[in-house]
């Protein structure tokens, strides 16, 4: 048997030394891959992104052969999607390549339908709106926003720092929305803005999301080293119970056309998340089950899974992705600060009825920031819940990412 | 704009809409209160707070103790 027949039967090792530089790369991924897979199994990281996402991750840098009908990546690639097709200046080419990919590649359909367009997103945002009591908006407004509004600090403070490593205006824009660490709406915006560093953008923000899981309580421990400070119990109220169906209901709707008034650019993701809240609080059950069950599942494995298949050796190490490693965590960093700082402030002006670890659930992502934060206070002082606080906060950060994503899209041509 | 200014910006504007939203959600509060009374009115009371107590309470575990 000749050595090019051996090379043919086993593709694999014929793209190794095709590229033996790029085989170490994608070795370190694979590690990455599966050490993700790990810790979302020991629950160190969110399990329902990092399971599919790592799996993905380590699959497509081991599945790569001598495969490349578009010629975009000299001689390589594999049979799972392919993010560059359609994306040429030429619209009748693009077309062309896209009907061409979409009948190789098995996952291409769920990119170009769903992921490249947005619409993962806003299935995500209708399934979290599903599960959102805006009561805990409406009981405690001012807090919840002052707080939310702090913990925007990272994507404030990244836009002109990322501008600095040499990115437009709009691509600094579109990275740094990861620190509104709203996963949907970092999709979003860097569709709107910057689709050419979309990929690497998503990726990195989820990447990170899931590390500020893990990472956020000892920001927290950090920033608030008195361990009573942390137990500081709060009030248990229930105001946010007080309010009616018809209430949270009359609510949505009003917010809901306000914002998209204002923020016509935002509209898809804010008519989704407010979508869902418009369900939960009309009561149609059978609406309901469908958006916070398969709806919102379904659209969450195929993100990880996407995302991970997305995490390709040639896309990660490219040069111009590297300082996105570095703006991405230090925009999550400053936020987590600045929602610690919020925290402080409320705690003062309150006069020490607020917990300051409650800041942290200003960063949007819902509902894990509430959680971290209910996590950390209640081993403290288990007697101390601020969950029902913390929702407020983490709602309104969802909010105020919207402005933000908003604004952006609206002031920067 | 540089990069700054921009920032600077969209702070000022989502510090402003946030509080308009805030008031918007005060506002609708007042109004929902005035002329929801009326209607909630009519529930016995006690059970009515036990339920709604029960409801929040079972929300806020049953988030808490999510995947998500």
């Amino acid at each position: 048997m000749s050595f090019e027949l051996f090379l043919s039967a086993f593709q694999g090792v014929e793209a190794v030394l095709h590229n033996p530089g790029m085989f170490l790369a994608r070795l370190g991924l694979i590690a990455l891959g599966i050490f993700l897979i790990y810790l979302g199994k020991k629950g160190i990281l969110e399990p329902l992104l990092m399971i599919p996402m790592g799996l993905g991750m380590a699959v497509i840098n081991a599945s790569v052969m001598m495969f490349d009908p578009l010629g975009l990546h000299g001689g390589l690639g594999t049979l799972f999607l392919e993010a560059q097709a359609g994306a040429g200046p030429d619209p009748v080419k693009n077309a062309a390549d896209l009907m061409y990919i979409m009948g190789i590649d098995w996952l291409q359909p769920i990119y170009t339908f769903t992921f490249s367009n947005g619409l993962i997103a806003c299935l995500v945002f209708m399934g979290i709106g599903s599960l959102l009591d805006v009561g805990f908006v409406m009981a405690r407004p001012f807090l919840s926003i002052v707080i939310a509004l702090f913990a925007e600090l990272g994507t404030i403070v990244t836009l002109p720092i990322a501008q600095l490593f040499g990115y437009t205006t709009k691509q600094a824009a579109a990275i740094s929305m990861v620190g509104g660490a709203d996963g949907p709406m970092v999709l979003f915006t860097s569709l709107k803005l910057a689709p050419e560093l979309f990929v690497p953008i998503a990726v990195v923000a989820y990447l990170y999301l899931g590390l500020a899981y893990g990472g956020y309580p000892y920001l927290i421990r950090l920033l608030i080293p008195s361990t009573k400070l942390r137990g500081t119990p709060m009030k248990a109220d229930n105001k946010a119970s007080q309010f009616s169906s018809g209430s949270k209901l009359a609510f949505a709707v009003v917010a809901c056309v306000v914002l998209c008034f204002l923020f016509p650019v935002a509209a898809p993701l804010l008519f989704s998340l407010f979508f869902g809240i418009v369900i939960r609080e009309s009561g149609i059950k059978q609406f309901q089950e469908l958006l916070n069950g398969p709806v919102l599942y379904t659209a969450t494995m195929f993100l990880g899974l996407t995302l991970g298949i997305l995490c390709e050796a040639n896309t990660i190490f490219d040069p111009k992705v590297l300082p996105l490693l570095l703006l991405g965590i230090l925009a999550l960093l400053l936020s987590g600060i600045g929602g610690i700082i919020g925290g402080y402030v409320a705690y003062l002006f309150t006069g020490g009825k607020v917990n300051p670890v409650l800041g942290i659930a200003g960063v949007s992502c819902v509902p894990t920031t509430a959680k971290v934060a209910q996590k950390v206070v209640q081993k403290e002082n288990p007697q101390a819940i601020i969950m029902q606080y913390a929702l407020g906060a983490s709602v309104m950060g969802v909010i105020t990412s919207a402005i933000i994503a908003g604004v952006f899209c609206s002031i920067i041509k | 704009m540089d990069g700054l200014s921009i920032s600077l910006t969209t702070a000022v504007i989502t510090i402003i809409v946030s509080f308009l939203v805030a008031v918007i959600i005060k506002v609708m509060v007042m109004i929902l209160d005035k002329f929801g009374s009326k209607i909630e009115a009519q529930v016995p009371v006690a059970v009515d707070s036990v339920k709604a107590d029960d409801s929040d309470i079972a929300a806020v575990i049953a988030i808490a103790n999510s995947n998500l």
